[in-house]
């Protein structure tokens, strides 16, 4: 998808990529035109040397012909020296001063025989051994000599050399022409030789023989020498033109990086050069290069901070933008997530704080407890405000009646605030919330130093209000669900637990979070008429009204059939039958059987329950009876295990709750749990419930925890089931009870058969049949036990005979102490007996009680 | 944490059981257990099944736990028969055991023929 930020990015980088290709051709044009003015710079020297060197052929010419016409004078024809000493006087004064060395002609001898400046030193000179006058001689034609020392002035000079010819047409001599190559003396004169220099561009040029000898410049000291770089003037000599550059090469006088322009002159043979280095001459092109490439540069580098400039810009505004929009989207989340209004509070005083960065932010809301006001602001100092309660509930009063300003500066009321605040905050902006039925359930209100807000700002206040009032009305009914729920989830709990003597029972249920879902957590006990304590908890799987369903009738389910059966297998089996395939249950049913001392278990998909000897401070994990849990698990799964009742002992039965937390072993938890019993066997169920969220943290889910302690009991109440069925049961237990209480094996035998014959009694003529119930209660005391069975029907005697009177008999045998009493409301039966001490046998003669301890009919 | 060494239940004993045995004209029943008001009546039934011929019946409670006057009652109801038939009756209770003890109380030793072990059974002619 193109989006403006994509698009935007193209154009950006088409730009860019304009700018480059256009800086790359401008700098190939640049440097294009580098290489051509090189070219013409190397051309301008050159051109330099063939001008000059044209010139100096020129010169030489002129300088020639003049000699030539001096030789044709009747002078020198006739040979005449005296005459052609004031001739050759004469010519020079008015000449060109080209031969700056003086005019002379030397005769076929080779010494001198006039001369324009005939000095006593010239006298007898003698030339004859010179190039020049030999080349001539032979040749007869003009001659340029090298650069020589006179031998008349000691100087550097050179000679130009023709023949001249008696009037008979021989040869009859040579007549030279001497120029002096020292720079001239006086001042005008080098002026003038160095503005003709300047004029023909030939500074630095070098002007060379033609054996090399280096002519002009001359050398320091007036002296006559070759130059350094013979292999490049030789290379010159070479050239077929007699003009050339040479670039990149040695110079003439061995410095490196040189450019040598060079031109030969044909009538002289010498040869003008120009040595430069390459960066003199390239100097001019660079410059312009570099100009070229600078303001390119600059123009490229000016395009970019333009372009860049504007991304920026741009950048920084979909910035704000999408800041605007994170925020917009953060409110509306956290509102969301808000369940209170004090977390809505919170979340619009976060949002807003952002969004009024110069604002000190007062939110103020409604919640159940009552009004929920505070303030927050990016602003320094705020504190101070957010503080102040008082003055932040006066600001809170000030917003009714629509969104407004205020001036805090201005208006009277209000101007104890402006004061109270520095003088900084004028203005109050404020925008009351309301719910949907138009009733205001808070408002929000912003303090700033500037007297107005925008338009877009009241925009978005609106927009925040409209957010809040949503998430307010969601809170309430939010609150008002949490509140069903945990009433139902409290009319789930047993809202009391049975009172045993020597049994102490504790329930704990700890919901899960502040959600509104109630949890599927329970606990329950049942103490059946036969003394045995049945206790369960279990967890359905799941949270909200379909668990605390399933829940409920599960629980029922157990307390139904804890009388039915002392067997907690039992119970269970008939929890599976009443569980829908998507339900899931797990439960642990424990049966505490104070007289025969046992704990009877069952567990289905259940963490066990721990028992805790309190006399040996040991731990014991009740998970030899665990089945899959109820929705999983068959019937023939369920198993129960019996374990000896520790006396003391202390039960806790619990949800994984309790012992899970997140990212932990619940092994970890439940031996927590474990230690916490064993570390005070007193501790409540709050203590221990304390100890585990301190060693293993709070929990997270919902809690169930019932805790039981046990203790050794001397005092037994129990109500019987008037059916003979019942009685090995109960004397078996019975017998264990006073077994541990201290009774041995014969006595609590005949104890058992004692209040076995009493319930014979009771079941046989009590009811006569039908149903009905024995109370059995039974304590010890000082050594003595003391048992009272009452029934609620008569003892019915149809026939006084014998077999009735052996119970009596046995009954008054075993015990010390038989009182058989008869009410309207039934028959009670008290024995006592001492412990430790055999029952005497009676005399024959009180046996049978007979029908005198038999009520009659 | 120590770990528990209990097994699950299985089921739970029946409170009487009775072994008769028929050898020599003597029908002897081993009981162990209990006999009380509900498990009387199947001992009453068990020596009832003295076939005719029968000379005597011997009841071995060595191995009784607990016996009521309901079994007294059972025990003197079926001797008063059978001695009407003129067949022996005996009774095995250990001197040392509780149920030695409801026959002396009662007084019924002579009468049921109580004896201490089975060796110590008349023979019968």
């Amino acid at each position: 998808m193109r989006t403006p930020a994509t698009l935007r990015r193209r154009l950006i980088a088409g730009t860019a990529l304009a700018v480059i290709v256009l800086a790359g051709v401008s700098g190939a044009l640049a440097w294009n035109q580098y290489q051509d003015n090189q070219n013409r710079a190397v051309g301008d020297v050159d051109a330099k040397v063939v001008l000059a060197s044209s010139i100096i052929d020129e010169a030489f010419s002129g300088g020639i012909s003049t000699l030539q016409a001096i030789a044709d004078a009747p002078s020198v024809v006739e040979g005449r020296p005296l005459a052609m000493d004031a001739y050759f006087a004469r010519v020079e004064k008015s000449g060109t001063r080209f031969y700056s060395g003086g005019i002379s002609w030397i005769a076929l001898s080779g010494d001198v025989g006039a001369s324009s400046n005939r000095t006593a030193t010239s006298a007898g000179v003698s030339v004859s051994d010179r190039a020049y006058f030999r080349q001539v001689v032979a040749k007869h034609v003009p001659y340029v000599s090298i650069g020589l020392i006179s031998k008349r002035t000691k100087k550097p000079t050179l000679v130009v050399a023709v023949p001249t010819f008696g009037s008979n047409g021989a040869l009859s001599g040579v007549l030279t022409g001497a120029i002096s190559l020292a720079p001239p003396t006086t001042g005008k004169a080098r002026a003038a030789s160095e503005q003709q220099t300047e004029q023909l561009g030939l500074e630095g040029a070098t002007i060379l023989d033609r054996d090399g000898q280096v002519l002009s410049p001359l050398p320091p000291g007036g002296r006559l020498r070759r130059v350094e770089n013979t292999t490049l003037f030789a290379r010159i000599q070479k050239s077929s033109t007699g003009t050339g550059v040479i670039k990149g090469t040695r110079g003439l006088e061995g410095a490196s990086d040189r450019i040598v322009a060079f031109a030969t002159s044909t009538r002289s043979g010498w040869t003008i050069a120009i040595d430069r280095s390459e960066s003199a001459i390239y100097a001019s092109a660079r410059r312009s290069l570099i100009l070229a490439l600078a303001s390119l540069g600059g123009a490229v580098i000016l395009i970019l901070l333009v372009l860049w400039i504007v991304v920026r810009r741009s950048r920084r505004a979909m910035d704000a933008q999408g800041e605007q929009v994170q925020s917009w989207s953060r409110l509306t989340r956290k509102l969301a997530d808000s369940a209170t209004p004090s977390q809505i509070a919170d979340a619009l005083l976060e949002s807003l704080e952002s969004g009024f960065p110069d604002a000190v932010v007062v939110v103020d809301v409604d919640s159940e407890s009552g009004e929920e006001i505070r303030a927050s602001s990016k602003l320094p100092g705020w504190r101070r405000i957010a503080g102040d309660a008082p003055r932040l509930r006066a600001v809170a009063d000030l917003t009714t009646g629509g969104p407004r300003t205020r001036s805090l500066e201005r208006e009277k009321p209000l101007r104890e605030l402006y004061l109270a605040y520095g003088r900084r905050l004028k203005a109050l902006h404020s925008v009351p919330i309301h719910d949907q039925e138009a009733t205001p359930v808070g408002s929000i209100s912003l303090m700033t130093a500037r007297g107005m807000l925008e338009p877009s700002e009241w925009e978005l206040l609106g927009a925040v209000v409209d957010q809040a009032s949503r998430a307010l009305g969601r809170a309430r009914a939010f609150e008002h669900e949490h509140d069903l729920a945990v009433r139902l989830q409290r009319s789930l709990l047993p809202d009391r637990l049975p009172r045993i003597p020597g049994i102490n029972l504790a329930g704990e249920y700890l919901a899960g979070g502040t959600g509104v879902e109630v949890g599927g957590d329970w606990y329950d006990a049942v103490r059946r008429p036969d003394g045995i304590l049945q206790l369960c908890v279990g967890d359905v799987s799941g949270r909200g009204i379909g668990a605390a369903t399933v829940m409920g009738r599960q629980r029922n389910i157990f307390r139904a059939h804890a009388y039915d059966f002392a067997s907690p297998a039992e119970i269970i089996k008939r929890m599976l039958r009443h569980v829908n395939d998507d339900e899931m249950v797990t439960t642990a049913v424990v049966s505490i059987d104070l007289l025969a001392g046992e704990i009877t278990y069952s567990c289905a998909g259940h963490p066990p329950p721990l028992l805790l000897d309190v006399a040996r401070g040991e731990v014991v994990r009740l998970d030899a009876a665990s089945a899959p849990p109820v929705g999983v698990a068959e019937a023939a799964d369920i198993i129960e295990a019996r374990i000896q009742l520790p006396e003391p002992a202390r039960l806790a039965l619990y949800t994984d709750g309790l012992v899970e937390r997140r990212g932990e072993s619940i092994e970890r938890g439940i031996d927590v749990l474990g230690e916490s019993m064993a570390a005070d066997a007193s501790a409540t169920s709050e203590v221990v419930l304390a100890s585990i969220a301190d060693a293993i943290g709070a929990p997270s889910d919902d809690v169930a925890l019932l805790l039981t302690s046990v203790e050794p009991v001397l005092a037994v109440d129990v109500e019987l089931p008037s059916e003979p069925g019942m009685l090995p049961g109960f004397r078996r237990r019975f017998r264990a009870w006073l077994t541990r209480r201290g009774f041995d094996t014969a006595e609590a035998g005949e104890i058992v058969l004692a209040i076995s014959e009493a319930c014979n009694n009771a079941i046989e003529h009590g009811y006569a049949g039908t149903e009905g119930s024995i109370h059995l209660v039974a304590r010890i005391d000082d050594g003595t036990l003391h048992v009272e069975i009452t029934d609620h029907g008569q003892w019915h005697v149809s026939e006084p005979n014998d077999e009735r009177g052996r119970g009596i008999l046995l009954m008054r045998s075993l015990m010390h102490e038989v009182d058989i009493a008869t009410t309207p409301q039934g028959t009670r039966v008290t024995f006592a007996r001492h412990l430790g001490a055999a029952v005497e046998a009676r005399a024959p003669s009180v046996v049978p009680a007979g029908p005198s301890a038999i009520p009659a009919g | 944490m120590q770990r528990n060494r209990h097994h699950p239940l299985v089921t739970t004993p029946s409170p009487l059981e009775l072994l008769s045995s028929y050898a020599d004209g003597v029908l002897v029943i081993e009981a162990s257990g209990e006999i009380d008001m509900a498990t009387a009546p199947e001992l009453t039934t068990a020596i009832e099944a003295a076939v005719a011929g029968t000379k005597g019946v011997v009841i071995d409670l060595t191995n009784v736990e607990f016996l009521d006057s309901s079994a007294l009652n059972a025990l003197v109801h079926s001797r008063r028969e059978l001695a009407a038939r003129g067949v022996a009756f005996h009774v095995v209770s250990p001197t040392e055991q509780v149920v030695r003890r409801v026959f002396e109380i009662t007084q019924l030793t002579d009468e049921l023929g109580v004896v201490a072990s089975r060796a110590d059974i008349p023979a019968v002619e």
